[in-house]
């Protein structure tokens, strides 16, 4: 009569004093908190959270500075006007002025809808700020800060190919056509999965680096200078430095400590100090000034679940080298010990 | 009622929504949103019977507001309960309607079905007058455990109530309407 595992579960807190009652009474009561499910009033979402949504994000203020509201003329254009429609508008056809007005200004809706699909999407995460986008195919992506990410509109030509500056998480959708990212040195192909993509072509060591958490992918680096794919499995990543051919053999990572910083932590293995200030600077939207010569190289071990504030970290790299630091709210200046400019004393 | 486990996301992804949150993510806000707007205002509505909506929002956007200072404990869970619960009752405060939230208001006494033709619907009528019946402080974490899948620790700060109180309080309308099963569709039970 009535599904049994309607959330039927008792509250953990409960099981205890459960396992004390008698077997016939547990029974009893397994069933009543069963039944007393019935009497749920309608707790799942519908069209009128929805609307409340949309109420409440216009209330909100949304921390980013808002884009002007750039008109898009491309957008009114009609993309479903079936294709018996647009052939009435054939220049042969053309005998009135008025005629002429409506084929002109339906060539111009062609070229703009076409420049308009050509024109890239691009997602920005600000320094300071993550954001996570859903692409055309459903796939997810979470930007970390100071990163960039663009694809064609609807993936309507080139297949499932984005171009990411930066770091980035993604939950692919599985589907027939291959996904791809591509980044200023390298292309990282799979299916459906979930992995992480860093790749700051700025940095001060540049390179991408792939760490998957789920399924696989493969790597390798970006068209021409290409040489084999690196298969990556669950749990492993590897790494393509700037100007390398082949990308380093997929070796095993702990991927959730990798991809702390979707969690709000900060993560560094073996990283070079000048590419950990750089890092801390767009994820907390701080400057600092590194006034230590010979230490840019200097690499570090790091991590940290949870991360307060900038000023935190920054203290621990203070201690760590021994740095004169002068810290305020939003900059901080870190200079070499007692004015000494060589890392090895 | 699958759905219903649906809109109980695990402690996990509530966590990592509120990183998100704190990282002033939107999109993770709206996901919040989409799984507790339905059980806050239902939760709401048992105080007020006007502008639940309106309660349920403003505490949203007090914790977008609050997103920098945000901390992880307790949980997220428990101060979204925690806000719609104190604007609701200043609301009825306010509103001189107040009820008394009183472990012994009067249970309003309703005939049970005494037929033992125990139909979804049916059921469904007599388990709620049953639990409308109970004393409003015990129903109040009654519902929060069944209906909102709070847990314990979390029902203790939303109700400002020790959590052996919260254990004493469901136990107890547990076997209540363990009783009313008992005594108006024995066939039901094992």
């Amino acid at each position: 009569m009535m599904d049994e595992k309607q959330g039927a579960d008792l509250p953990p807190d409960m099981v205890q004093w459960l396992n004390a009652l008698p077997p016939d009474e547990r029974q009893d009561m397994k069933r009543t908190w069963m039944l007393s499910g019935t009497a749920a009033s309608s707790t799942t979402s519908s069209p009128q959270t929805e609307e409340q949504l949309t109420d409440l994000l216009a209330q909100i203020d949304t921390g980013t500075t808002p884009q002007p509201e750039k008109p898009e003329p491309e957008k009114p254009q009609p993309k479903d006007r079936s294709p018996e429609q647009r052939q009435r508008f054939r220049w042969g056809t053309l005998v009135n002025g008025r005629r002429a007005g409506i084929a002109i200004g339906a060539a111009l809706a062609v070229i703009l809808s076409v420049s308009w699909l050509l024109t890239p999407v691009t997602t920005v995460a600000p320094r300071g700020e993550q954001v996570s986008t859903t692409l055309p195919d459903g796939s997810v992506v979470e930007l970390s800060s100071g990163s960039s990410l663009s694809h064609r509109r609807g993936f309507l030509s080139g297949g499932r190919r984005v171009h990411l500056d930066g770091e980035a998480f993604f939950t692919v959708q599985p589907g027939d056509r291959p996904f791809r990212v591509e980044t200023f040195n390298a292309e990282v192909e799979v299916v459906g999965t979930r992995f992480n993509v860093r790749a700051f072509g700025s940095a001060h060591r540049p390179s991408t680096e792939v760490a998957v958490e789920e399924g696989t992918v493969q790597f390798r680096g970006a068209d021409g200078k290409s040489g084999e794919a690196v298969k990556i499995g669950a749990g492993r990543a590897s790494r393509l430095p700037r100007g390398a051919t082949r990308p380093s053999p997929a070796s095993s990572v702990d991927v959730r400590r990798q991809t702390a910083w979707r969690f709000g932590g900060i993560a560094f293995v073996n990283e070079p100090l000048a590419d950990i200030v750089a890092d801390i600077e767009r994820r907390y939207d701080v400057d600092i000034r590194l006034e230590a010569s010979g230490y840019q190289d200097r690499r570090l071990t790091l991590y940290r679940s949870q991360v307060g504030s900038a000023r935190g970290i920054v203290e621990d790299l203070c201690g760590y080298f021994a740095f004169e630091c002068t810290l305020s709210e939003q900059r901080f200046i870190l200079r070499s010990p007692s004015g000494a400019s060589n890392p090895s004393d | 009622m699958t759905r219903l486990l649906d809109m109980t996301p695990s402690a996990d992804r509530m966590e990592e929504w509120m990183l998100k949150i704190r990282a002033s993510d939107e999109q993770a806000f709206a996901s919040l949103f989409r799984s507790l707007q339905p059980a806050l205002l239902s939760y709401t509505q048992t105080f007020v019977s006007e502008g639940a909506d309106d309660i349920v929002q403003d505490a949203f956007v007090w914790l977008w507001e609050n997103r920098s200072t945000l901390d992880p404990e307790p949980s997220i869970r428990a101060y979204l309960f925690t806000a719609v619960r104190n604007r609701a009752l200043n609301r009825m405060r306010n509103d001189s309607r107040r009820r008394e939230l009183i472990d012994h208001v009067p249970a309003p006494q309703r005939p049970a079905r005494p037929d033992t033709a125990a139909s979804l619907t049916e059921l469904k009528g007599a388990m709620r007058q049953w639990i409308d019946a109970l004393p409003a402080r015990r129903r109040e974490a009654f519902e929060l455990s069944r209906f909102s899948q709070l847990t314990y620790q979390e029902i203790a700060s939303v109700m400002g109530i020790s959590q052996r109180t919260v254990e004493t309080h469901i136990r107890r309308a547990l076997q209540h309407l363990r009783d009313q099963l008992c005594h108006h569709q024995p066939d039901l039970l094992p």
